[in-house]
């Protein structure tokens, strides 16, 4: 196959049903390579650092790409599930009104219904997959992974020192010195100390 | 119950942007934009300050390259993938030949995109964009042609150019514009001013001697 015909293929196949998932798996995919070498070329930085960044950038890349496919597949069912009811439902009501709807007119109701619901409720999933859930399955999943490798970071922690609010310097009780006492102070030193 | 929720998810605006890619991921980097710096607000393992410092820092990062996106990736994209298909992959085939530009097909399919014949034809009186006499009749079909190879090969440069850019070009640019603009807000020091203070002091301490 040329490269030309590969081409036109996909063209085809995305013209016909083109999927929000297919861009955003793009996205994470290619993140997920180009995130953590970008990081380890940054000049100048702490090498550990560096491991630790795009360690971590890593990770959130591989949690996100299996969690956008699975709520992404779950939501276009979803959608069709409710798509084909509200449809079902539809016709029910239509008929019940008196109205003829032939069995071709019918499946393609059905048809166009469901690859409404399959898209739409697969970009809402997506949505809250990129806005809830990978957000919040990261700060659960990564933080454990990296104690699990091992890994610390190794980063100056922020650079907001000028900004930090310090802690109130805690007053401690202060309680008197116990200066030893010396009974024979001016009769000079004896052996055995009494 | 079901047909509420059902005419929430088959809205047409809801399942255009799903089937546009560039609308799935302006969409998708908007709610990365609120939920990840949210998502850092509501951590209680970091300090107030981090944790404000890191969640401005966040939607500075994701507004950034959607912006970029939006702005450069998007248009030339989607343009010049347009072209790059008309002219070299289907040589002015499969409905290529009927469309001089991007610009044409975009008014075109939003014409050919609406629900009812009724609407259609109102659009096509009312739109600026001069059609030729075989786009015309179809668009004032029952059913009008969608071009699904033209619609394919623009999906195409769009996912490419959302990988381009979100993932190469994008952060990129943010990077070199996160930094000042964080010092701008109050929340970064100043480095080059510190190191010529540092410098003057240094200056100041020798002269002293002196």
């Amino acid at each position: 196959m040329s490269f030309n015909s590969f081409i036109k293929n996909i063209c085809s196949k995305l013209g016909n049903n083109s999927k929000p998932l297919y861009p955003i798996l793009a996205i994470s995919c290619a993140n997920g390579i180009f995130r953590p070498t970008f990081t380890m070329m940054k000049k100048g930085e702490n090498p550990e650092s560096k491991k630790y960044a795009a360690l971590r950038e890593g990770i959130t890349e591989v949690v996100a790409m299996p969690t956008y496919f699975v709520t992404g597949i779950l939501g276009a069912k979803l959608g069709e599930k409710i798509a084909v009811k509200a449809h079902e439902a539809d016709i029910a009501k239509r008929i019940k009104a008196g109205e003829v709807i032939s069995e071709t007119v019918k499946q393609e109701m059905k048809a166009s219904a469901i690859k409404k619901g399959q898209a739409g409720l697969g970009l809402i999933a997506i949505c809250f997959a990129a806005g809830v859930v990978i957000p919040a399955l990261c700060s659960v999943v990564v933080t454990p992974i990296m104690k699990h490798l091992g890994k610390k970071n190794q980063q100056k922690p922020l650079d907001i020192k000028e900004n930090a609010v310090t802690p109130p310097a805690i007053i401690r009780p202060t309680t008197p010195i116990a200066r030893p006492t010396f009974n024979n102070w001016a009769s000079g030193m004896k052996v055995g100390g009494v | 119950m079901i047909s509420a929720i059902s005419r929430v998810i088959t809205n047409p605006t809801v399942v255009n942007i799903a089937q546009n890619a560039d609308a799935t991921v302006t969409c998708k980097t908007t709610v990365n934009a609120i939920g990840r710096p949210g998502f850092i607000l509501i951590d209680n393992h970091i300090d107030k300050e981090t944790k404000k410092f890191a969640s401005v820092k966040e939607f500075l990062y994701q507004a950034t390259c959607l912006a970029v996106y939006m702005a450069v990736i998007v248009p030339i994209f989607k343009k010049g993938g347009f072209k790059l298909a008309k002219e070299k992959i289907y040589k002015n085939t499969q409905g290529f030949e009927h469309f001089k530009n991007f610009k044409e097909y975009s008014a075109y399919k939003k014409i050919a995109d609406l629900a009812t014949k009724k609407e259609r034809l109102s659009a096509l009186n009312s739109s600026k964009t001069k059609f030729s006499d075989v786009l015309t009749k179809e668009l004032k079909k029952d059913k009008p042609n969608h071009f699904g190879d033209i619609k394919g090969a623009v999906e195409l440069s769009n996912i490419t150019g959302s990988v381009v850019g979100l993932a190469i070009i994008a952060p990129q640019v943010s990077q070199a514009l996160i930094h000042p603009a964080m010092r701008l807000i109050g929340l970064e020091k100043p480095e080059k001013v510190e190191i010529k203070d540092e410098h003057e002091a240094k200056q100041e301490e020798k002269d002293d001697d002196d």
